[in-house]
């Protein structure tokens, strides 16, 4: 009897070459239908509904403050494709879209409302007027209800993580800064977050105190809320007269143990209380900031080496088109994208999130240090983040385009 | 979730396409140059010819990188 082939015996140069002959037979008779739909699987779906691309919102009521503050409830709209606006965590943005005359700008806002209000449909954010800004005035004099709206996801940092941060936060709001805390106060009193909140909260008067009396209310029912109003130009019965000095913070903090600080408000605000914070020498993760917001005024800066009153020319390389546009020394690459229409892609306008990251190709920028949110990979590869970068010389950009919108 | 996101995969899979008896490892590298045609791209990972795992990453990544810097060199 022959010997019987074991397994590798059995292999024979002619069938090996026919193998691949049979896959291409095999795969040429499968069908072309797609096996399935994205859209059918449940992660994927999760995915789209926590982290969509674009939600589209349309404002249902505006609440006025003053002229020159307003917060507007942003309902989702379905007729758009947006059901429900995505869950986030208290302390979070929102990047808005707005177009003005055809070209598109995006500007950060805090989320005010709390989590579970997605639930109900809406979001809230509050509009203060900047001096010189374009978006703010556009949406104080413009936004009515009905206004259609686009927005990012919910994005940043500014958050409670029971694992780094300390039970009891010490939050220190300035002017419109207080919208994260009432987010944080509102998620808390409803049982989404759970820490201790001290509200330093900082303003002129106590009529400027916006959310003054809700976040009041909110700490009379739940005892993991304080508010302490802190007054610079009035002196009120019962309120704190000054500023937020580490001598007050000192007397609102635990005892004993740690705690965290959270601080979001005007640049001004944070250049004072870091230093205040400075002398009470706590561990660096318990110092928790809310982004810097946009960069003015490189010419103040010793680093910065351009002329700020000088139009430099920054050629625009996206998505395989080349646009050569002006940008005066003193203004973000990023900003003069916006006002010559090219929609440049950002979300923080703070060196943080990393959105609008491009390639120098050519010339020098300037990027302060205090925004500069750059990896050692991108200073050695050329990479740069246009929100806060200033020409010091003609450039060369190479810019992602903006997906989604 | 988080693998659907950044993925785009049903599910979020990080396995690739299945083997098969027909479409497998030896099948798949026999016919790559006939399956992967675009002039430029180098494919690495678990959707590549190896299939999915940690070595098989390692190594179509290690085979992509060489054929870019293979490729570069030649065109210089
Ligand atoms: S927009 Fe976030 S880094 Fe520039």
């Amino acid at each position: 009897m022959a010997k019987q082939k074991t397994g590798i015996e059995q292999l024979s140069a002619g069938r090996f070459l026919k193998l691949a002959a049979d896959r291409l037979k095999f795969v040429s008779a499968a069908s072309d239908a797609p096996v399935s739909d994205l859209k059918d699987h449940l992660q994927n779906q999760l995915a789209e509904a926590l982290h969509p691309h674009v939600q589209f919102l349309t404002v249902g009521e505006v609440i006025v403050h003053s002229d020159d503050m307003k917060s507007y409830i942003l309902r989702a709209d379905p007729q758009r494709g947006t059901k429900q606006p995505a869950w986030f965590s208290a302390g979070q943005y929102l990047s808005i879209a707005v177009f003005i005359d055809g070209k598109m700008y995006c500007r950060p806002y805090s989320i005010a409302s709390s989590p579970r209000d997605t639930l109900d449909g809406f979001y809230m954010i509050t509009v203060k007027r900047v001096q010189g800004g374009v978006v703010s005035g556009y949406i104080l004099d413009n936004w009515k209800v009905g206004t259609s709206a686009a927005a990012s996801a919910p994005l940043g940092e500014f958050t409670y993580e029971p694992l780094r941060d300390a039970k009891t936060v010490i939050g220190i709001a300035g002017g419109s800064g207080i919208t994260p805390f009432r987010s944080f106060a509102k998620a808390i009193s409803e049982g989404d977050e759970d820490f201790n909140l001290v509200l330093l909260y900082g303003s002129r008067t106590l009529n400027d105190a916006v959310f003054s009396d809700e976040i009041a209310a909110m700490a009379k029912d739940c005892d993991k809320i304080k508010l302490v109003n802190v007054l610079s130009d009035e002196k009120v019965r019962g309120k704190e007269n000054g500023f937020i000095t580490a001598k007050l913070i000192r007397k609102y903090a635990p005892k004993e143990g740690d705690y965290s600080i959270f601080l979001c408000g005007p640049q001004a605000m944070y250049r004072f209380a870091d230093k205040e914070i400075e002398t009470l020498n706590l561990r660096r993760k318990f110092v928790r900031h809310e982004l810097f917001g946009e960069y003015f005024h490189p010419e103040n800066d010793a680093e910065y080496h351009g002329d700020a009153e000088k139009t430099y020319q920054v050629t625009v390389r996206m998505a395989g088109k080349t646009t050569v546009i002006p940008c005066k020394g003193n203004t973000s690459l990023l900003r003069a994208m916006e006002d010559a229409g090219l929609n440049p892609p950002s979300d923080c306008r703070s060196g943080r999130c990393g959105w609008c990251h491009s390639q120098l190709l050519a010339g020098e920028v300037y990027t302060p240090a205090s925004v500069d949110g750059r990896r050692e990979a991108d200073l050695i590869y050329g990479y740069i983040h246009p929100c806060c970068a200033f020409p010091e010389t003609d450039v060369t950009i190479d810019v992602p385009p903006m997906p989604g919108l | 979730m988080t693998f659907a996101r950044y993925l785009g995969t049903p599910e979020g899979t990080i396995y690739g396409y299945e083997n098969s008896g027909v479409d497998n490892v030896v099948m798949r590298t026999a016919m790559k140059d006939l399956d992967y045609n675009m002039p430029h791209i180098h494919y690495c990972g678990g959707h590549y010819v190896r299939g999915d795992g940690f070595p098989s990453g390692y190594i179509t990544g290690m085979m992509a990188a060489n054929a870019a810097i293979n490729e570069l060199r030649r065109d210089k």
